[in-house]
This record gives structure tokens, C-alpha cells and sequence, in this order.
């Protein structure tokens, strides 16, 4: 009896000191999402929804329903960062497969959309937990899909970096400011009065 | 000679070729193409948020947020405070203000500064939001040295006292008005956000550089303490000096 008490107790305690972490670190509230749409090209338009995404998180409202009203379609890298540069966006991407580059943009907090499926298609990577060099420790890695935009997708780290290697690669995201983490109310250091 | 001439051609372009290779991959960057991209390691950057705006709420104007929007744009520290955090303006009825302000803010608006791990730093909302552009800034640096430990070194200092008379009143004042002046009608067009705000400078800036202490009552104790320490020791030693003959 005295053994599950103390279990209960220390899973409490531990349960207390994770919800400190917002998870995942994107947490792109559900209207702000961007689905996919078909363009006017008859083709998927899942980079620009997921770009769209990421660039409402980053607080580019107005940016962000531009680029819904105006483009679309299936894009390459090539020709996705001159629509950017053209609309003087700041952004940033690869397309060597660099896992610095995913570390950075969850790091930061500002997410990237990242190709899989061979290429075919186009998510949001929302967590990507960094590798602590710890074989014990199982590290994660989460995603939005924008065919499907109400849920998150989880998988190991490792899992995503192949499927992406596998899939040229080409990670995007805009350069902005992300959205304020959640208050993490167990660390508070000063309350005004109220 | 002819020879020597076309080895050291060689030479020269074997060399060229060789830095270029070099300075593309030990670049400190990501290699996009030829471009190379420095991605700024702001991960440590602290946040500012805004929250307020709408139109009006229950037939109340929030002029008061866009009078602290202003303190940001116009009041030398403030700017420069702006400059070095993320700095989120949210309006009220946006799906990030339901989904991530609504459930835990006191009142609007609200001016909240957190660490990049969430920490609140300095939070207040409606009336306790410092009347003037120099108080917020001042509020904001008091609670950024408290959250880094630094605390007055008087107990009695520590914790604010009672509402003085004349302040009560003004709250009083307040209470019954919050929001003084005329509210205009809704436009029926209405645009749901802001203008996108320009962007933020980039850099590699974690915590802002605030001012060791907004107020010089630190400095004046010390300066007290150590006046009176020295005072003391010259009024020792000249004692000692004229009476210990």
C-alpha cells in the first residue's frame, strides 16, 4: 500500500513538472490552420497551406490572406522563394536535408513546412525534439498535415528525418516573430497586483 | 619559363577553386544554393505581449491599447525594449486570443512580458497598468531585477503597503469610468486584424538589456552606507589619534 502511494505520489509530481512544457512547441490554434486547397491549376496546394500556417502563428495575418487569395498550386523550391522574395517575405529554407535546420526552427519556435512522401507532398513541422544523444531516451517529432488539420501527427525523430531526407529535403518557413509561449504558471516570478 | 608561368596559373586557379570550396562549407550558416543564410539564434528572446484592440467591448472603447501601442512606437525606451523581444500585438476576438489569452489574462488590456520558456515576468492588466509610457518601462525593469533575483535590500521595501488616500480615490474614479470619451459606431467593414506590424529585427538577443535599476534608491543607500562607514572610521581614527596620546 505504502509502495503505491509513493508511486502515485511521484507520478503526480512528475505529471506537474512536465506540464510545464507546451507540447508541441507550434501549437497553431485550429483556426489559424491553413487546409489544402485544389488551385486553379487543378493541383494541391499544401506548400502555401502550410506556409500560410506558419505564417499566421508568426503573427502575418494580413500576409497570410494575401498569399491564400493570390497563389496556389504545386510548387518547387526554386520557384516558391522568388514568389517570397517578390513579396518582400522573410524566410528561410533548405533543400540539402541539414536536420540543423528543423533543431533551429522548433528551437525557435517558429516551425517550417517540410516535404514528404517522396516529395509529393508538403506538412508542417510543428516539434522536433533535439537529440540529446541518449540512446535511452526516445526523441519526437510532430507534424500538421494540412489534408487533415485538426489533429497532430507523432512519430520519432528519427522516422521524420528519414522520411524527409527521402524526400529531397526542402524545408521553408517565414522568419518572424512566433507567438508568446503559454503563461507557465508554475515559475512565476512577479504578479502585479491585482 | 613557359612552363613555370602555366604551373602557376594552375596553381593560382587550383587555389582559387579550393578557397571557394572552403568558405561554402565552413560557412556558419545553412548553404541554400549559393546563398548563404544566417538564421538568427533568437531561441532565448523574451516576449512582449499587447493584448486588447477590437473595436469596442460592451460599448467601451479600448483607447488604452492603443495609447500603450503608442508608448511602444514613440517612448525611446519602450522602442528600444520593442526591439530587442518578440513583440506580439493580439487583438481581442482573434482565434489566438481565445485559444491561448482568453483563459489567462485578468482584464484588458494586458501588457505581459515572459522569458522564452513561458515565465511570466510582468504582467498588468486595465487600471494596474502604469499611467505613463516612463512607468510601464519602469514597472517592466523592476520586475525583469526581481525575476533575475535582484531584490531592495530593506525588508520593509519588499512589499508594496496599502493603497495611499489620493490613490483610492483615483481607483475609485476609475472604477466607475474605465474607459472616458465617446465610443464611435462599428464600421460595417471591418478588417478582423491589424496591419501586419513591421518586422522585428533580427538577431541572436536573448533577455533585453535592461537598466541595472530604474530608481537610485539602491545607489543611495549604498552611498549612505559607505559615507557613514567612512565618516565612522575617520572619526575612529582621528579619536585615536587625539586622545590615545
Amino acid at each position: 500500500m505504502k509502495n503505491i502511494i509513493l508511486f502515485c505520489t511521484l507520478s503526480l509530481y512528475g505529471a506537474i513538472l512536465v506540464q510545464g512544457e507546451e507540447k508541441p512547441t507550434v501549437n497553431i490554434p485550429s483556426e489559424l490552420r491553413q487546409g489544402n486547397w485544389i488551385g486553379r491549376q487543378g493541383e494541391g496546394s499544401c506548400v502555401h497551406a502550410s506556409f500560410i500556417s506558419l505564417l499566421r502563428w508568426q503573427g502575418r495575418y494580413n500576409t497570410a490572406n494575401y498569399w491564400r487569395n493570390h497563389y496556389g498550386n504545386g510548387e518547387c523550391p526554386g520557384h516558391f522563394a522568388s514568389l517570397l522574395n517578390r513579396n518582400n517575405i522573410r524566410f528561410a529554407y533548405v533543400t540539402n536535408g541539414d536536420v540543423k535546420f528543423l533543431e533551429w526552427a522548433c528551437r525557435t519556435r517558429r516551425g517550417c513546412a517540410i516535404t514528404v512522401l517522396r516529395g509529393k507532398h508538403v506538412v508542417t513541422l510543428v516539434h522536433f525534439d533535439e537529440d540529446d544523444y541518449d540512446d535511452t531516451t526516445q526523441e519526437y517529432a510532430a507534424i500538421l498535415d494540412n489534408n487533415n488539420p485538426t489533429r497532430y501527427i507523432w512519430m520519432p525523430r528519427d522516422t521524420l528525418i528519414s522520411e524527409w531526407r527521402s524526400s529531397y529535403g526542402w524545408a521553408v518557413t517565414p522568419v518572424y516573430s512566433p507567438a508568446a509561449p503559454l503563461p507557465n504558471s508554475k515559475r512565476f516570478f512577479h504578479f502585479q497586483e491585482r | 619559363m613557359k612552363s613555370f608561368l602555366c604551373f602557376l596559373l594552375m596553381f593560382c586557379f587550383v587555389l582559387v577553386s579550393f578557397n571557394s570550396t572552403c568558405i561554402a562549407d565552413n560557412s556558419n550558416g545553412i548553404a541554400v544554393e549559393e546563398r548563404v543564410v544566417n538564421l538568427p539564434q533568437d531561441q532565448n528572446k523574451w516576449y512582449i505581449s499587447i493584448v486588447g484592440g477590437g473595436l469596442c467591448n460592451e460599448g467601451r472603447c479600448d483607447l488604452r491599447f492603443n495609447m500603450i501601442m503608442n508608448w511602444f512606437n514613440t517612448n525611446p525606451n519602450l522602442k528600444s525594449l520593442k526591439n530587442q523581444v518578440h513583440f506580439c500585438i493580439i487583438t481581442v476576438g482573434t482565434p489566438i486570443y481565445k485559444e491561448r489569452y482568453e483563459k489567462n489574462i485578468s482584464g484588458i488590456p494586458t501588457v505581459r512580458v515572459q522569458k522564452a520558456d513561458g515565465t511570466v515576468v510582468y504582467e498588468a492588466a486595465g487600471k494596474y497598468i502604469p499611467l505613463s509610457a516612463e512607468g510601464l518601462y519602469g514597472a517592466i525593469v523592476d520586475a525583469s531585477q526581481k525575476a533575475q533575483g535582484i531584490f531592495p535590500l530593506l525588508p520593509w521595501r519588499r512589499k508594496c503597503g496599502p493603497l495611499l488616500p489620493w490613490r483610492r480615490d483615483m481607483d475609485r474614479r476609475l472604477d466607475a469610468n474605465p474607459s472616458p470619451g465617446p465610443c464611435p459606431e462599428p464600421e460595417p467593414d471591418v478588417q478582423p486584424y491589424p496591419p501586419d506590424p513591421d518586422p522585428q529585427p533580427l538577431d541572436d538577443g536573448g533577455a533585453p538589456e535592461l537598466p541595472e535599476s530604474s530608481h537610485p534608491r539602491l545607489r543611495v543607500i549604498l552611498g549612505v552606507l559607505s559615507a557613514l562607514l567612512g565618516g565612522g572610521i575617520g572619526i575612529a581614527v582621528q579619536w585615536k589619534r587625539t586622545y590615545q596620546r
